[in-house]
């Protein structure tokens, strides 16, 4: 239940972000091309355990905010997040010695996910 | 293994369907976004001033005696051209010519500007707005135009986007050209042949050959002007004559 709400809030968090960056960050020509909702995402997967997939949902999600603020072809931005996230999950995955071991899991990990 | 196969192809049916309501699904964000964006838009053009009273005093100060000095000089050519303008009037009544008439234009908002550089503004299908509508200030200075349109919003590509290109002219000298944007706020007076005469400064305005924009509206000013033997034409630089910080509230030219 705790995930779930997590979840929620990672949603708006989101959301807002991409409001942020379209919204304030866009007036300042070094600021915005800085994309905060990608940072967020790829900061959400390195933390994440590599078997949870809520990772990826928020993933979709991003990109789904990113696309409808966006020029590009509907989908560009799902896929490239969808793309880097599951790279992320995948050199987590090969190079598990990296600092992401459960029995080294951070505050951050072992509050966020199972 | 079935069941993620088959919650992935949910996920893949459910996410590919939304393309079927791309324009629908934007305008619903875009109007439920759009106090915030507006909100945040504000805000970043009162920080930006903030920051740059700090950082750009001694330029301002310079800045400020310059333009003091155009105002006066632009203060006595007005005055000069108040009596063209009436005997303009004048021949124009006598040779029963219509005078010119003025455009339909049509006021909206900044909201924000997404991603790709392009500015979103407040109206829409609902207000007869469609796309290719020139978009200018109040100070008759070429922003862009109408790239697409949805419900309640339109999309205004700029004329420093990568993609824009349209005829222009500097205005005193009768000089032609195409002036095409290079992104980041950058324009660039193209097919100037190296014989011509162009300085810093020199302003520049739409012409009437495209037909894409209205002519004599205000598109900028020459930042730098370079003569190549080798090449064809000149490597002109121009900066644009708005600011789109600054960007508040636009005329979309509805009729021209």
């Amino acid at each position: 239940m705790a995930r779930f709400f997590i979840l929620i809030s990672a949603f708006f968090i989101l959301y807002f972000l991409v409001l942020f960056q379209t919204g304030f960050l866009a007036g300042f020509n070094i600021a915005w091309r800085l994309n905060l909702v990608f940072l967020a995402i790829i900061i959400f997967n390195l933390l994440e355990k590599t078997q949870n997939k809520s990772g990826l949902i928020l993933t979709l999600t991003a990109g789904f905010f990113l696309d409808i603020f966006s020029e590009k072809f509907w989908g560009f931005w799902m896929l490239v997040l969808l793309i880097s996230a599951l790279f992320i999950k995948y050199i987590l995955k090969k190079f598990i010695g990296l600092g992401f071991k459960s029995s080294r899991k951070s505050k951050w990990q072992t509050f966020l996910v199972k | 293994m079935s069941k993620k196969l088959f919650i992935i192809l949910i996920i893949v049916a459910l996410t590919g369907s939304t393309f079927f309501f791309k324009k629908q699904i934007k305008n619903f964000f875009y109007l439920i976004s759009s106090p915030t964006q507006k909100t945040f838009w504000r805000w970043q053009d009162k920080t930006s001033d903030f920051f740059s009273a700090f950082l750009k005093t001694g330029v301002l100060i310079k800045e400020n005696e310059e333009l003091s000095r155009q105002i006066q000089q632009l203060v006595q050519e007005k005055v000069s051209l108040q009596e063209f303008k009436k005997e303009n009037q004048f021949l124009r009544k006598a040779l029963d010519l219509g005078l010119e008439k003025d455009f339909e234009l049509k006021a909206a908002e900044v909201i924000a500007k997404d991603i790709s550089g392009n500015l979103l503004v407040n109206k829409g299908q609902n207000y007869q707005i469609s796309v290719g509508m020139p978009v200018i200030t109040a100070q008759k200075v070429l922003v862009g135009k109408i790239s697409e349109v949805y419900q309640n919003f339109s999309k205004v590509v700029l004329i420093t986007n990568k993609e824009s290109s349209f005829d222009a002219k500097i205005t005193v000298k009768d000089i032609a050209g195409v002036i095409r944007g290079v992104g980041d706020s950058g324009l660039i007076f193209d097919l100037v042949p190296q014989d011509k005469e162009v300085k810093e400064g020199d302003i520049l305005a739409t012409g009437s050959l495209s037909g894409i924009f209205p002519k004599d509206l205000l598109a900028g000013s020459v930042k730098t002007a370079r003569r190549s033997d080798v090449e064809p034409f000149q490597h002109i630089e121009v900066i644009p004559a708005f600011n789109v910080r600054e960007l508040e509230r636009l005329f979309i030219i509805a009729d021209f």
